[in-house]
């Protein structure tokens, strides 16, 4: 199943005269990892809104094109519908939990649905388990470090059993140790629920490259609202590269970028000391 | 230039159980660089507190040019030295970008025919000319933090700390800050950048204080704490890739410079052929 | 403002804690009124020792005694208006007491009530939940807000801004870049919020279910009984016996 579609998509918010979105033509299947980058301010997070339905709802502005998720056109179906086939942690773990637990901010989002309690009871240990933040059930967001906050968040999310999940920079506030673990944490969160038989689709929103890289299927590049590059992940690194469009590619890979020709080398190198080989090792086949 | 020493720094926040800071001794000569590093919650931003007089030393004392810093006021040591919230918003409230900049002059009771000129001369120097009657607020996000340093730069404070400054930075935006910070230390000023990202550390800074759970567990040359995988565990940090080049290349002062580096790479590798 | 702390929860877990909060509520309630209808100071030193009991269940005399000495200064506002006033030392004394029997009859609420325990009470009392909600979101919410008060304040006096600075008319002056960045931070957040609260479908069903509802055990039982018995047993001393 198609997960998300966009056809021409054009949005401009109210009161600006840029346009946010420009002519956007998008498909992501279910079960791909994306990530989507591009420059502050290009309209990535602009892009998370509109698959969360969140505009046109609570957004004003001028939304032209398609834009479907799970087939719901998402120009009229409520926020609260999309938000069961799909959920969104965003960039300030402050500002997603609103109780003074964790296990009542994760039960928040299935009480909202009006769920019986004992479901919303599994589903909450589910969610808790998931994240690896059983631990935590009790604890007050208040209380809890960056990192901890935005696993409640995720497991918040995941309490409504979305197949879709959106990722708003999620370690922007994060130092590199939180980062790592969550990003680590993600792709976890995505095996064990596609082994459990499901076939969830993640789609991150950041700057941060490196980190990720392993994880993705797919990047694609937004600049000015549009999208410049789309596909497979090294290419789009290595073509983003040559353009000279301004995205945070690895240290690793932009030595590799530059050299590889010359070098001959094949695939990029995963350590500095596999860089080191691989370019000596040319070195010795050559001479 | 101004000098730091702080001397058995103890550090409670009021109704704290434990101390944020436990201990701490260090001095900041004139014209040095020095990047505070550490996880979240290690105590760096409480540290910077102290430094600036925000906060005063619960035990042990911290010395601006030898004065102790509890009997100074906040103006006073600001005016000396800068600090640069990790969040450019929250300092903005001025309609206008040259608003922003004249506030601090003003606060420092600099004649008004100067604070123009000064506003012109600093708006030219970081890249915000073209912004002067534009709103803080709708600048980009590197812009807002350029204007967030130049507000404080302004005034020509002997040193400069800055909190965080590439937190939620894309690229090309933390290229533009590092390009600035680095002014400001070639000036011969004292910056101290309070961050988790090393890499961003390793290209400005020459020396590096590392605190874990409110102590400090290194202090000196950065390039030779970040290369001990011992300290940079222990502190939850990363090596950052130019070191990690040098020790498996053996190449020394190497600089993040890609196109510089890949062809000093590749010099080498050609060498090591004939 | 030490005397607070006599009203700001701690997780603990004890007999009282685990009461429910409606329960808690009407025994406050209840508590609050017998304080205000004796001048009795037999009475009064009673109800302060049943007070004293509750605290005690709910491990937190210490809290308690604390706030007393936030007290101190009502204390003194009381006796000198006495004095000044025609009263006499004894009605100092009685009015002390009830200032006393009166803010522990609250405290012991809210010591062992959380803020979210108190919203629910409010809906199950019929409240609207955008009401109650706002109402547990705004305690959630206001170290975090204070938090981000405090980081504008430092940066503006980093950059020399002193209230304490010139006229009347310039500490207004000097008090606008802190109010501004806290006031555009702040709507920033309540946007954040409202976002993340529709994602997880916030108002998507008029008849939300709670996860854990209220239950009354045999304990919140007891408690209303004890407050009935409390209500007639004021009643007859005050009508019957004529107790002042």
């Amino acid at each position: 199943m198609t997960a998300v579609k966009l056809r021409k998509l054009c949005f401009r918010y109210a009161g600006s005269e840029k346009q946010a979105l420009t002519n956007i033509d998008l498909t992501i299947e279910e079960g791909e990892s994306v990530l989507i980058t591009g420059p502050s301010g290009c309209g990535k997070s602009t892009l998370a809104r509109v698959l969360m339905g969140l505009i046109p709802h609570s957004y004003p502005g001028e939304l032209e094109g398609e834009a479907y998720v799970f087939d719901m056109d998402v120009k009229n179906t409520p926020v609260s519908r999309i938000a069961t086939r799909c959920g969104i942690v965003f960039q300030n773990p402050d500002n997603q939990l609103f109780t003074f637990s964790v296990e009542d901010d994760v039960a928040f989002g299935p009480e909202n649905l009006a769920l019986p309690p004992d479901e919303i009871g599994r589903r909450v240990d589910e969610a808790l388990r998931l994240v690896g933040i059983e631990h935590l059930r009790h604890s007050s967001p208040n209380n809890l470090s960056g990192g901890e906050q935005q696993k409640a968040a995720i497991a918040s999310i995941l309490s409504m059993k979305p197949s879709l999940l959106i990722f708003d920079e999620p370690t922007s506030m994060l130092d590199p140790s939180s980062s790592a673990s969550l990003i680590e944490r993600i792709f976890e969160l995505k095996r064990s629920l596609d082994e459990a038989g499901g076939k969830t689709t993640v789609i991150i929103v950041e700057h941060r490259i490196d980190l990720l890289l392993k994880h993705l299927s797919r990047i694609i590049v937004i600049s000015e609202g549009r999208v410049v590059l789309d596909g497979e992940p090294l290419r789009v690194l290595e073509e983003s590269f040559r353009r000279g469009i301004p995205i945070n590619i690895p240290p690793m890979l932009q030595i590799y970028f530059r050299v590889k020709d010359r070098c001959g080398l094949e695939k990029p190198p995963t350590t500095v000391r596999e860089l080191i080989c691989m370019l000596g090792g040319s070195v010795s086949r050559d001479g | 230039m101004v000098k730091i020493a702080v001397e058995n720094l103890y550090f409670r926040y009021p109704e704290a159980a434990g101390f944020a800071l436990r201990n701490v001794s260090f001095r900041i000569e004139e014209g040095e660089s020095v990047a505070i590093l550490g996880e979240n919650g290690a105590g760096k931003t409480t540290l910077a507190k102290n430094l600036n007089g925000l906060l005063k030393p619960t035990e042990g004392s911290v010395k601006i040019d030898g004065v102790d810093t509890r009997s100074l006021s906040v103006a006073k040591i600001a005016r000396k030295i800068g600090f640069v919230n990790h969040n450019p918003e929250h300092q903005f409230f001025a309609e206008k970008v040259e608003d922003e900049i004249r506030f601090g002059l003003r606060n420092f009771g600099f004649p008004e025919e100067t604070i123009d000129k000064i506003i012109q001369e600093v708006l030219s120097v970081f890249g915000l000319e073209e912004y002067r009657g534009k709103n803080p607020f709708q600048l980009s996000g590197g812009e807002k933090k350029r204007l967030a340093i130049a507000s404080i730069m302004a005034w020509r404070p002997e040193a400069l700390i800055v909190d965080e400054p590439t937190i939620g930075m894309d690229y090309a935006q933390k290229m533009n800050i590092r390009r600035v910070l680095r002014r400001i230390v070639s000036e011969g000023r004292c910056v101290i950048v309070i961050t988790h990202d090393v890499d961003f550390a390793a290209t400005i800074c020459e020396r590096a204080i590392i605190l874990s759970r409110g102590e400090v567990i290194g202090d000196g040359r950065l390039r030779e704490l970040l290369s001990d995988d011992e300290l940079v565990e222990k502190a939850s940090l990363r090596k950052p890739f130019i070191i990690e080049l040098e020790e498996e290349t053996g190449l020394t002062g190497l600089e993040e410079d890609f196109d510089i580096l890949s062809s000093i790479l590749m010099e080498v590798f050609q060498k090591c052929r004939s | 403002m030490s005397f607070l702390r006599a009203f700001k929860y701690r997780r603990k877990d004890t007999v009282v804690h685990r009461l429910d909060p409606r329960s808690k509520f009407l025994l406050s309630v209840v508590l609050m009124m017998v304080s205000i209808m004796f001048a009795d100071i037999r009475v009064l030193l009673v109800l302060i020792s049943g007070q004293l009991i509750l605290l005690f269940l709910a491990k937190s005399l210490g809290e308690w005694f604390s706030s007393l000495r936030g007290l101190v200064f009502f204390f003194a506002v009381i006796f000198i208006t006495q004095l000044l006033f025609g009263g006499t030392f004894y009605t100092g004394i009685v009015l002390s007491l009830r200032l006393v029997a009166l803010s522990s009859s609250m405290s012991w609420f809210f010591l062992s009530s959380t803020p979210e325990d108190i919203g629910r009470a409010m809906s199950v009392a019929g409240l609207p939940i955008e009401l109650t909600f706002s109402f547990t979101m705004a305690i959630r919410f206001i170290p975090v807000i204070y938090d981000e008060f405090q980081s504008i304040y430092d940066t503006q006096r980093s950059r020399g801004l002193e209230l304490e600075k010139g006229g009347f008319r310039d500490r207004i002056r000097n008090l606008m870049p802190i109010l501004i960045p806290l006031l555009v931070g702040t709507i920033r957040r309540t946007y954040e919020i409202a976002d993340a609260m529709e994602v997880r479908a916030f108002g998507a069903s008029p008849k939300r279910t709670t996860y854990k509802p209220l239950k009354l055990k045999s304990g919140d039982y007891i408690v209303c009984i004890a407050s009935a018995i409390l209500v007639v047993s004021a009643l007859a001393l005050k009508m019957v016996y004529g107790v002042e």
